[in-house]
């Protein structure tokens, strides 16, 4: 019994041993020093993308088109006729005559002379005529309610008169049309008693103006002229670029900014928050759906006008809880990033309920 | 393989012609897929209508109670409300709604006209769009007060998912009264939401399996009357009664066919087969449709009456099969562990809903046509006999909890969610759900 005892406690001790120097260490792995390489993940679209620039212009870093200069401002043209040079006084009758010195001479000096004394003539009698006649008339004829809306608008000619002669024409144009439904809405009562003043201020502002817009008046066929003129005052040209030029394309093909993925993870929330799913009562209805919805956003994050469906999912209960979805985040209001207002001003939202569990 | 290059050749120059197109016209927009959603209750202001009486006010609880019970919508407290509804038909000032965040409005008016009916309109509001959405009124009885919430409620249901609504419906039930050893079964009815119940027999012999017919005002059910289990038919409005077909033997577990001119049942014969016959109601001609050696039993129509779904426990134990209203092409579809009973096609034709019993327990679940998608909806220590309200979106099933003494009718949505006891006075059991009342 000792003996075996003693066998056994030997054989393992030897067996153990052996295991434990033999078996105990596996070959080493050797991990070689590579040094890590940073790996970025950059999208393909920020160097396919075209940018507007200038294709002649050196290449830099971000591509801008050429610099725009502010266009020169011309003055409006204080005289209307033939002349190609603006002058400030009406000389030009005087000129053309004396080149006809002999002949003509007697002619010439009296047309000059009776313009002038036409002119003044005429102008207190277009000007009372579009403006004071026709406020003077209604007021006196139609109730008090009436009054305060034409002699409101009177009030701004003449002072456009006095400025300018184009602008005039519009102001003109203004009390046919307008005077109607401007004044309804406005308290009766409070009026009438601003009416007179401003009737007693008009003609006194008439009397200070004349002499100085005498010359300027346009002749009726002018005036007409004017009025038929459908050209629209020109705008500004396109956006200011301020950079220096560099390359680029001639129409660019995507925004240079994008909503990042973190963004459109954040819109995304924002709009899974909102939307609630029809029909939950059995979900299996759904899967497959997909509505697309368009809307404009603007600079507040408010939704601009209303959104509209542009894929239908066919089924006019689900399309009409993504709109819902929609309104209901618009009341709260969208939170985007500011700063890329353009980027985010048009939206369409594809809803499809892919990772919902029914 | 020259054709194979130059189309290949062809499709490449195709691809890059066509790719910046694709990239111009997709610029300047932010497009975003929103692929979850959240499955709230949809919150809606039920206004009280407007009525010289209480009667608006009751309506629109009743509406609201409807709503509320069906889990998709949650009724916002009125005392919220800040907008006070005086006159229906001009247009809610919308911002008082949505500021308490009502999706929608309900809106209405009950009058009473001069030859003295109920008028009752409502107007539905979309509150963030600001546009109406349904506007509807209807004339009935004043004793109908009731059944115009319900349908009112079912109008906006409908508007509102695009599911049809099932609030305008009654339930045939047993109603168990009395000590269990001496439980008073009678036939009773009621409206889905448990108001209005009336007996239907006067329980001197135990009821069972009430079934409605899908087109009339008659049920179809088993009862001992006669000393053993027997299929009979049963008008609700004059009580009338009689036997379907003259079997040797035992019928039960009948059902109607979709057209309602057929019952479907089983027959018990003495060897201890029972097989499903069919019976014309009209011609009174009986059809046998299994022949076999085992229980073929639960017999339910598809709802185009072309197929038949039952249990059979042929295969060793019950399970599931369906076949061809013929009685050809029976398949088993039902390959779960435990035992299937009761299964019944869904008025949409999707689903078959049963009771299955594994693991000690019983369980109510659905699965597709083909046996395939089982879904359990609920599980508990005894429940059975599942029933389909007429939209397919919700069934009702009879459960007893271990020890409270009686079963309770139960309803539960499709999704296994917003379980819901229906209120009854008494114990009840094998619910069954009537279509929309006509």
């Amino acid at each position: 019994m000792k003996a075996g005892f003693a066998t056994s406690l030997v054989l393992h001790v030897a067996v153990l041993g052996w295991g434990l120097i033999a078996l105990s260490a596996p070959a080493p792995l050797n991990a070689g020093d590579v040094e890590a390489l940073p790996v970025d993940i950059v999208p393909i679209e920020e160097l396919t993308q075209i940018l507007e620039g200038d294709k002649t212009a050196a290449v830099s870093e971000t591509p801008a088109p050429k610099p725009t200069a502010k266009p020169q401002t011309v003055p409006d043209a204080q005289e209307i006729g033939e002349n190609d040079q603006d002058l400030k006084t009406p000389p030009t009758p005087e000129a053309k005559p004396r080149e006809v010195k002999a002949a003509a001479e007697p002619p010439p000096s009296p047309e000059p002379a009776p313009k002038p004394a036409v002119e003044p003539l005429p102008e207190p009698a277009p000007a009372p005529k579009p403006e004071p006649k026709v406020e003077a008339a209604p007021a006196v004829e139609q109730t008090p309610e009436v009054q305060p809306k034409q002699t409101v608008e009177p009030e701004p000619a003449p002072e456009t008169a006095v400025a300018e002669a184009a602008p005039e024409a519009e102001a003109v144009l203004l009390p046919d049309s307008a005077p109607a439904p401007q004044a309804r809405p406005k308290p009766p009562e409070a009026q009438t008693a601003k009416a007179p003043e401003k009737k007693v201020q008009e003609p006194e502002k008439k009397v200070a103006e004349k002499p100085k817009s005498e010359a300027e008046k346009p002749t009726l066929e002018e005036e007409v002229a004017m009025l038929l003129n459908k050209e629209k005052a020109s705008g500004g040209g396109a956006k200011r670029s301020t950079q220096q030029a560099s390359h680029g394309g001639s129409k660019k093909t995507a925004t240079s900014e994008k909503l990042s993925q973190g963004e459109m993870d954040a819109l995304r929330g924002q709009l899974a928050s909102c939307w609630n799913l029809p029909g939950a009562g059995g979900g299996e209805d759904l899967s497959g759906l997909r509505v697309s919805v368009r809307f404009n956003v603007d600079p507040s994050g408010k939704v601009d006008g209303q959104p509209s469906v542009e894929s239908s999912s066919g089924n006019s209960i689900f399309d009409e809880s993504a709109l819902r979805a929609i309104r209901k985040c618009n009341s709260r209001g969208l939170i985007l990033p500011k700063d890329k207002a353009d980027v985010w001003s048009e939206i369409v939202v594809n809803f499809d309920p892919s990772e919902m569990l029914f | 393989m020259l054709k194979l290059l130059k189309s290949s050749l062809l499709a490449a120059l195709l691809a890059v012609v066509a790719t910046p197109f694709v990239a111009i016209s997709a610029h300047a927009l932010v497009e975003i897929d929103v692929n979850k959603g959240v499955v709230e209750p949809l919150p809606i202001a039920i206004t009280n209508f407007v009525s010289a009486d209480g009667l608006g006010a009751e309506i629109s609880s009743i509406v609201e109670a409807d709503l509320r019970r069906s889990g998709l919508f949650a009724p916002i407290e009125k005392a919220a409300f800040i907008q006070k509804i005086d006159n229906p038909d001009s247009a809610p000032r919308f911002e008082d709604w949505t500021v308490i965040n009502a999706q929608a409005l309900v809106t209405g008016r009950v009058s009473q006209e001069a030859d003295g009916r109920l008028r009752a309109e409502f107007r539905l509001w979309d509150t963030f769009a600001g546009q109406q959405l349904a506007g509807e009124q209807f004339f009935a009885n004043k004793a109908n007060s009731r059944r115009v919430a319900h349908i009112i409620a079912d109008a906006i249901y409908e508007r509102l998912t695009g599911e049809k609504g099932y609030f305008d419906t009654r339930v045939v039930f047993i109603d168990e009264s009395g000590p269990k050893s001496d439980r008073r079964k009678r036939l009773a009815i009621m409206d889905q939401d448990g108001a209005n119940r009336r007996y239907l027999s006067d329980g001197r012999s135990i009821a069972l399996t009430p079934r409605f017919s899908p087109n009339r005002q008659e049920i179809t059910y088993m009862s001992y009357e006669s000393g053993q289990p027997r299929v009979y038919l049963l008008q609700i409005e004059t009580g009338q009664r009689e036997l379907v077909g003259n079997f040797p033997g035992m019928t039960f577990a009948p059902r109607f066919s979709p057209d309602g001119q057929k019952v479907i049942m089983s027959l018990l014969r003495d060897d201890g087969n029972s097989n499903i016959f069919a019976m014309d109601l009209r011609s009174r001609t009986t059809t046998r449709l299994t022949n076999s050696n085992a229980i073929d039993t639960s017999p339910s129509y598809s709802p185009d009456g072309s197929q038949v779904v039952f249990t059979s426990d042929r295969g060793g134990q019950p399970q599931i099969y369906i076949m061809n209203a013929d009685g050809s092409g029976q398949n088993r579809i039902s390959f779960g562990g435990g035992q299937y009973s009761t299964p019944v096609w869904s008025p949409r034709g999707d689903l078959v809903a049963f009771t299955k019993q594994a693991g000690g327990e019983f369980q109510i679940g659905v699965m597709r046509t083909d046996g395939s998608g089982e879904r359990i909806l609920s599980t508990g220590y005894l429940q059975e006999g599942p029933t389909w309200a007429p939209n397919g979106r919700v069934l009702m099933f009879f459960r007893e909890a271990a020890g409270s003494g009686g079963p309770k009718l139960h309803s539960i949505d499709l999704t296994g969610r917003n379980e819901q006891q229906i209120p009854t006075e008494n114990f009840a059991s094998d619910p069954a759900w009537s279509p929309l009342l006509e």
